[in-house]
């Protein structure tokens, strides 16, 4: 419960950030770092504190939102579900490859849900995939090698075909 | 096999919590979230600001061979100002923009601009600022030097949204200092960008006359500066003509404004 609890506040710090600090950068900074935390929550520690933290998020979105209402506690609580059934039934290991594609989707997803709340997308999409890209991928290296629940090689739970064997 | 139970329960969920949204059942809980995350959401937005500089073009880059324009259309500006701030009808107008604040009704309520969205065209800044400040939608919203950059378009308790005068959706009277009354329609074109629209062709308008607010709606008073003529379009047959203005000020950097409030609104001490 603890932990829930702060991957909500996290959640809600990113958010914070996001807001008040992404319109003030230059405009191909696209630096967006709550889906990616989120992702790698998603991988390392489950869906519950994945959703949790993305929820605090949203909420501050929702809280500064210029128009009424952009629903970004809905869609991002969507998001995560569809992720997790992306990551439990198609990307079935937890490797660094499953890790990007599941970004690109999440990023995708979360653009076009934007897209039908607001008629509006973020300009430079490719840039933003780029940095998300970047993000989750050191994000991913760093927790790696300091905790045992990533691996970062390709391959976790699909064993490596043993080359000793086959010459034999 | 599909769960039907568990998805209609879910989808109930979702459309009785937009009707309760809609309905403005949770606003009180929306104003709770603002009021505790407001501070962290300005201390992000102020060590932004401080660390990136105050003046930074959002992005856009100048060549000096337009910069070196600029700083002559400048210098040209600056010597008419002053040969106009001579005449009698501009120093009532300066006069009266000087001393606005102290003799037209008006307090200003200071606000930091705490995010912005300049997407799809957009121009719309949020802001510190909200209803419990007495703050009204339609007011107007100056910079520090009493140049007009906007309005207030929405509010919450804590925060306000402005629309700025380059926002496409954006409709502000105009006039230009000495004339008379309203002269035509300044529209938003979006990225920074404003026409002066419906300028009856009788008007005798050139490039680089300062176009100031015409007053008509009472929260926008009359003789706040907003921009300058850039280039004129249209023929002396036509009915009406058209000119580019430029904002005063880089509305894409701005971090401090002031919004002005009717002094009767101003919540007593």
């Amino acid at each position: 419960m603890i932990r829930l609890a702060l991957a909500f506040f996290l959640g809600i710090l990113i958010g914070a950030w996001e807001i008040a600090t992404r319109p003030f950068l230059p405009s191909l900074a696209m630096i967006q770092p709550l889906l990616a935390v989120v992702i790698l929550m998603l991988i390392g520690s489950g869906r519950s504190r994945a959703l949790a933290m993305a929820l605090g998020g949203a909420l501050l979105m929702d809280l500064y939102t210029f128009g009424v209402f952009d629903f970004s506690i809905l869609r991002w609580f969507l998001l995560v579900y569809a992720l997790d059934l992306l990551l439990q039934h198609v990307l079935t290991n937890r490797s660094l490859f499953a890790a990007l594609a599941l970004t690109f989707a999440a990023r995708s997803f979360e653009q076009g849900s934007a897209w039908i709340m607001t008629h509006s997308t973020s300009e430079n999409l490719w840039v933003l995939f780029l940095f998300d890209g970047i993000l989750v991928t050191f994000g991913f290296l760093v927790l790696a090698f300091l905790t045992k629940r990533l691996s970062a090689s390709l391959y976790r739970s699909s064993r490596a075909p043993d080359l000793r064997y086959e010459r034999s | 096999m599909f769960r039907s139970r568990p998805v209609l329960l879910f989808l109930g969920a979702c459309f009785a919590a937009i009707f309760l949204i809609l309905a403005g059942l949770f606003r009180p809980l929306g104003d709770l979230g603002r009021r505790l995350t407001l501070p962290l959401v300005r201390f992000f937005s102020d060590q932004t600001t401080r660390i990136l500089g105050t003046d930074m073009p959002h992005g856009n880059t100048f060549s000096s061979e337009s910069l070196a324009k600029l700083q002559e259309r400048l210098r040209l500006l600056s010597v008419d100002s002053a040969r106009l701030s001579a005449l009698e009808e501009e120093n009532k107008n300066l006069r009266a923009q000087a001393k606005f604040l102290s003799s037209s009704g008006y307090d200003s309520v200071g606000a930091r601009v705490i995010s912005r969205d300049l997407s799809a065209g957009r121009a719309l800044l949020l802001i510190d600022r909200g209803l419990r400040d007495g703050i009204e939608s339609g007011q107007a919203v100056i910079t520090r030097d009493g140049i007009f950059i906007g309005h207030i378009l929405s509010l919450k308790e804590q925060v306000a949204t402005i629309e700025l005068l380059s926002d496409p959706q954006s409709r502000v009277a105009a006039s230009v200092v000495g004339g008379e009354g309203l002269i035509g329609v300044v529209e938003g074109r979006g990225n920074g960008a404003a026409m002066l629209n419906f300028i009856p062709s009788s008007e005798q308008i050139i490039r680089d006359q300062i176009v100031v607010t015409a007053g008509g709606a009472n929260k926008i008073p009359k003789n706040l500066p907003l921009g300058i003529v850039n280039a004129v379009q249209g023929k002396s047959t036509d009915p009406f003509l058209t000119a580019t203005i430029e904002p005063l000020v880089p509305l894409d950097a701005l971090v401090l404004v002031s919004i002005l409030r009717p002094s009767v609104l101003k919540p007593a001490l």
